[in-house]
């Protein structure tokens, strides 16, 4: 990757989070929120975006986030108010703003989406903008930068200029106490080499507000000066939006130039920011707020926003508690997950060790077994502090959410209003990412299918706006989460009419009605007789139940005639290990998830007959299950003789799907933590197989898919045998 | 880069008393009374013979899977992925690691023989025999000491894999 792409990566990735902090401010806002830190950061978000891509040439996305900028830009000085009509504009902005970022990311060539009603929402006023933006060209010297983009410059200069004087830029600037300063004096060959010095300010502008001065002293007379060589030399003060801004960060900047100018970086704590504060408290503030035609309640916040200094005087309000320096950092995903992978061998290599040291037959009580108890305490708390650094919360999931509520909504005319709980719910990072495809799916199928429209919710007396819920919570090793409306829920004389049509049910036969729904999520089962945009396109639930089932997750649904859906999602706290129980079957090892197993018997004690003198079932409780050789579902050759050894035991496992049923093994070796090994492209998708994993020999054990096990032994009678699966090997 | 072999072997007549022809580096192995090649850029590494763990519902010839430092490798038996029979279990077979892309792959062979250093220009074609999928497998031929040896496509040995349910949500 050369320097130029990496930079730009960098910046699309904090465009990733300059849009997450935009998306939340709006929706802050839109609940009644109207701090002024709130329209700031939303403002700042949309401001750093612009011109960040300004730096970069994208062009389109500039002009839009111009555009959105003005908007916000009149929002923050209280010419425009935040009611809902507004915020809808805005947030319509910010989704298409998000969609121009991406298609830069992607390089694709995009047009300026209409701006029409962002327009509509400042022409309105009075255009009084000038008096905010007012042109003060630089200080010390009348020399214009050429910057090329007229509001590009505007902007800019407004910002440096008015630094010292505007309470705009006492605003932007007073909530972090920092101030990086630069010195930078171009060499001869800096602009030989191409460089230009504005885009170096213009890259730095995305870090933070700048005000740049250039010292003209020791210029040549004009008779003596070389057009091709630089002669100022600028001094940059930087007021940082990002209060962990670093100093290799803003050497980045300078990474093509680094040998063709001198560049000294110095960092400055403001302890008595005495200009700003005084800035803030000049009497022309509340001069200026009678003057808008609706001033915000700005006052308080203001004093708030000074108590960030941290000279100032406490009384601040709760919610703008001091920004701390922000102690995270960004770390390649590979990184994290060879930290995994190692944590991973650690646990096998340890395991190996405690089996060797146990053959070696040292005694229970010597030191060296002490120690690798302790170790073993050690490693497992490696584990969890790996595991915790691949968490993340669930909270960028479900505002991504928001956004495919709000469209569906509008695509279907009908009113929603998402509730969202439990957004602070850690889950590990590629759980959260593989989530997002089938959520987005189930709320759409939600909002078209569950969800009436307004007349029919007025009609059957509910409120017309629907409610979609959207919860997460941790259930001792797992995650559920909750997808539920109150729409009319499941018309299951529809459901079974459908499948009957499409053959998936034998004409005739009656279903409970948690088996109907469960209808639901078999391939090729669509109610919908036209196909809409949004859902009913054929791939359905099932291939949503397909996802999460990847994820060693469970999906089950309830329905509640009239009342709305509920679909749960229970996944596992990490893909990284499952807890296990280590079985024997025709002298293989395999793992069978815990979290499935009900009941395990011994065979001898068993109960266990035939039915038609071949179908072997085994007694649970008071009804039989079927019974199945694990070797044989796994469809590996069996040993003819299925003589009970001593050690042969029954599992009774109750996948989610499906009902319960026995599979016997010829040992239960061991219950523990194994390490997931994904069987990924090497493989593709194994049937009855979830994962591998390495024991403690260092040999290698298949996770058996119970439900993979159940589909291929015909089982469940309601779901097809599994598809034939498409492996030409 | 075959594909550039290719051309340059049909475009340039073979040169002669000439400086260094362009030369390729092969691993040879032996595997069911046949001797194979390798381009060498392919081979992550050999590795001594253990016990895989099978597979089910897979082909016969993949042999199940082993563990190559924590990470799981598929292993397949070469010999019977050309068609011969099945190579008999024996402490001193090895496995080669051969990487196709991002995938990784373990050929289960009798012994490894050497490596091979041909001029591009002594590699010949793949004789049409019939339109079976052996022949697809080896894409070069070459003769050392009087033994024909044939150089693997590593992309055709591998077995194919299904696309990820991932690919078909909307």
């Amino acid at each position: 990757m050369n320097p130029f792409d990496a930079i730009m990566a960098t910046f699309f990735e904090e465009c990733g989070d300059l849009m997450e902090s935009l998306e939340s401010g709006l929706l802050a806002l839109q609940s009644g929120d109207q701090d002024v830190d709130t329209i700031d950061a939303v403002f700042r978000a949309v401001h750093s975006i612009k011109g960040g891509a300004g730096a970069f040439d994208l062009a389109v996305l500039v002009a839009f986030a111009h555009e959105f900028e003005t908007s916000l830009d009149a929002l923050r000085s209280g010419r425009l108010m935040p009611d809902p009509a507004v915020i809808a504009v805005l947030l319509r902005a910010s989704d298409q703003l998000g969609d121009l970022v991406s298609a830069s990311r992607s390089a694709e060539e995009s047009v300026l989406p209409d701006t029409s009603d962002l327009r509509a929402l400042v022409s309105d006023l009075a255009d009084g903008s000038g008096t905010v933006d007012e042109e003060i060209s630089f200080a010390p010297l009348a020399l214009d930068l050429e910057f090329p983009a007229s509001d590009q410059s505007d902007d800019l200069r407004s910002e440096t200029a008015a630094a010292s004087e505007t309470p705009r830029y006492a605003t932007e600037s007073c909530d972090c106490c920092r101030k990086w300063i630069l010195q930078f004096e171009p060499l001869p060959d800096l602009l030989i080499s191409g460089n230009e010095p504005l885009f170096l300010f213009r890259a730095l502008e995305v870090m933070g507000p700048l005000k740049v001065e250039a010292f003209d002293a020791d210029l040549p007379p004009l008779s003596e000066m070389d057009p091709k060589e630089p002669r100022l030399r600028w001094k940059i003060v930087i007021a940082p939006s990002a209060p962990d801004l670093t100093e290799t960060e803003i050497e980045s900047v300078f990474e093509f130039a680094v040998n063709l100018c001198v560049l000294d970086i110095v960092c400055v704590e403001e302890s008595a920011p005495s200009g700003d504060v005084s800035a803030i408290t000049d009497p022309a503030d509340p001069v200026a707020g009678s003057s808008l035609p609706a001033p915000l309640p700005d006052d308080t916040p203001r004093v708030a926003q000074l108590g960030n200094e941290p000279s100032a005087p406490s009384g601040r309000l709760p919610s703008t508690a001091p920004r701390q320096f922000s102690t995270t950092i960004r770390v390649d995903l590979a990184r994290v997950d060879r930290l995994v992978n190692l944590v991973g061998e650690l646990v096998i290599s340890q395991s190996m060790l405690a089996q060797g040291m146990t053959r070696a037959g040292l005694d229970q009580h010597s030191e060296a077994v002490s120690n690798l108890d302790d170790l073993q305490q050690l490693t497992r708390d490696m584990q969890d502090s790996v595991m915790a650094i691949r968490a993340q919360p669930v909270k960028s999931l479900f505002q991504r959410m928001t956004r495919i509520v709000r469209e569906t909504a509008q695509a279907t005319e009908k009113q929603v209003t998402l509730e969202t709980e439990g957004e602070a719910t850690e889950i590990d990072k590629t759980v959260v990412e593989r989530l997002a495809d089938p959520l987005t799916h189930m709320i759409r199928n939600a909002i078209d299918h569950g969800l009436e429209t307004p007349k029919e919710r007025m009609d059957a007396g509910k409120a017309p706006a629907g409610i979609l819920r959207l919860s997460a919570r941790q259930q001792s090793d797992r995650v559920v989460i909750e997808i539920s409306d109150d729409g009319r829920g499941i018309d299951r004389t529809r459901v079974l009419k459908r499948a009957l049509e499409c053959g998936l049910i034998p004409e005739g036969k009656t279903l409970e009605a948690a088996e109907i729904d469960r209808l639901l999520f078999m391939p090729g089962f669509s109610t919908s007789t036209e196909v809409s945009a949004l859902s009913g396109r054929g791939v359905g639930m099932d291939v949503v139940q397909r996802a999460i089932r990847d994820l060693n997750g469970t999906i089950s649904i309830a329905s509640s005639e009239g009342q709305g859906c509920k679909i749960s999602i229970s996944l596992p706290l990490t893909l990284a290990i499952l807890d296990g129980m280590i079985v024997r079957s025709n002298d293989q090892r395999m793992v069978i998830p815990l979290s499935v197993i009900v009941e395990t018997q011994t065979l001898s004690t068993a109960r266990t007959e035939h039915i038609a003198g071949r179908h072997p079932v085994a007694r649970l409780h008071d009804r039989y299950v079927p019974m199945i050789d694990l070797s044989v579902g796994m469809g590996f050759p069996t040993l003819e003789n299925l003589t009970a050894g001593e050690d042969a035991a029954l599992l009774f496992v109750e996948p989610d799907e499906g009902g319960p049923f026995a599979i016997r093994v010829d040992a239960i070796e061991a219950q523990r933590q194994v390490v997931i090994k994904g069987l990924g492209e090497n493989f593709g998708n194994v049937p009855c197989v979830s994962a591998a994993t390495i024991l403690g020999d260092g040999q290698i054990a298949l996770i058996v898919d119970p439900i993979g096990i159940a589909a291929s032994s015909g089982f469940h009678e309601c779901r097809p045998t599994v598809q034939p699966e498409a492996r030409v090997i | 880069m075959n594909e550039l072999h290719a051309q340059q072997i049909d475009s340039v007549p073979p040169p002669e008393n000439e400086a260094p022809a362009p030369s390729t580096e092969l691993l040879t192995f032996r595997c069911g009374g046949q001797a194979y090649a390798v381009d060498i850029m392919c081979v992550r590494e050999i590795r001594g013979w253990s016990e895989p763990t099978p597979l089910p519902h897979a082909p016969p010839y993949m042999r199940g899977m082993v563990n190559l430092r924590g990470s799981v490798l598929p292993v397949m038996d070469l010999a019977q992925r050309m068609g011969q029979s099945r190579t008999e279990d024996h402490p001193r077979n090895v496995i080669v690691v051969v990487q196709d892309g991002t995938r990784v792959h373990g050929l289960l062979v009798d012994a490894v023989s050497d490596i091979v250093h041909p001029r591009l220009d002594q590699l010949q074609d793949v004789p049409h025999v019939a339109n079976d999928d052996g022949q697809a497998m080896a894409e070069r031929l070459f003769v050392v000491d009087d033994t024909m040896i044939q150089v693997l496509a590593t992309a055709q040995i591998l077995p194919r894999v299904d696309t990820r349910i991932e690919d078909h949500i909307a």
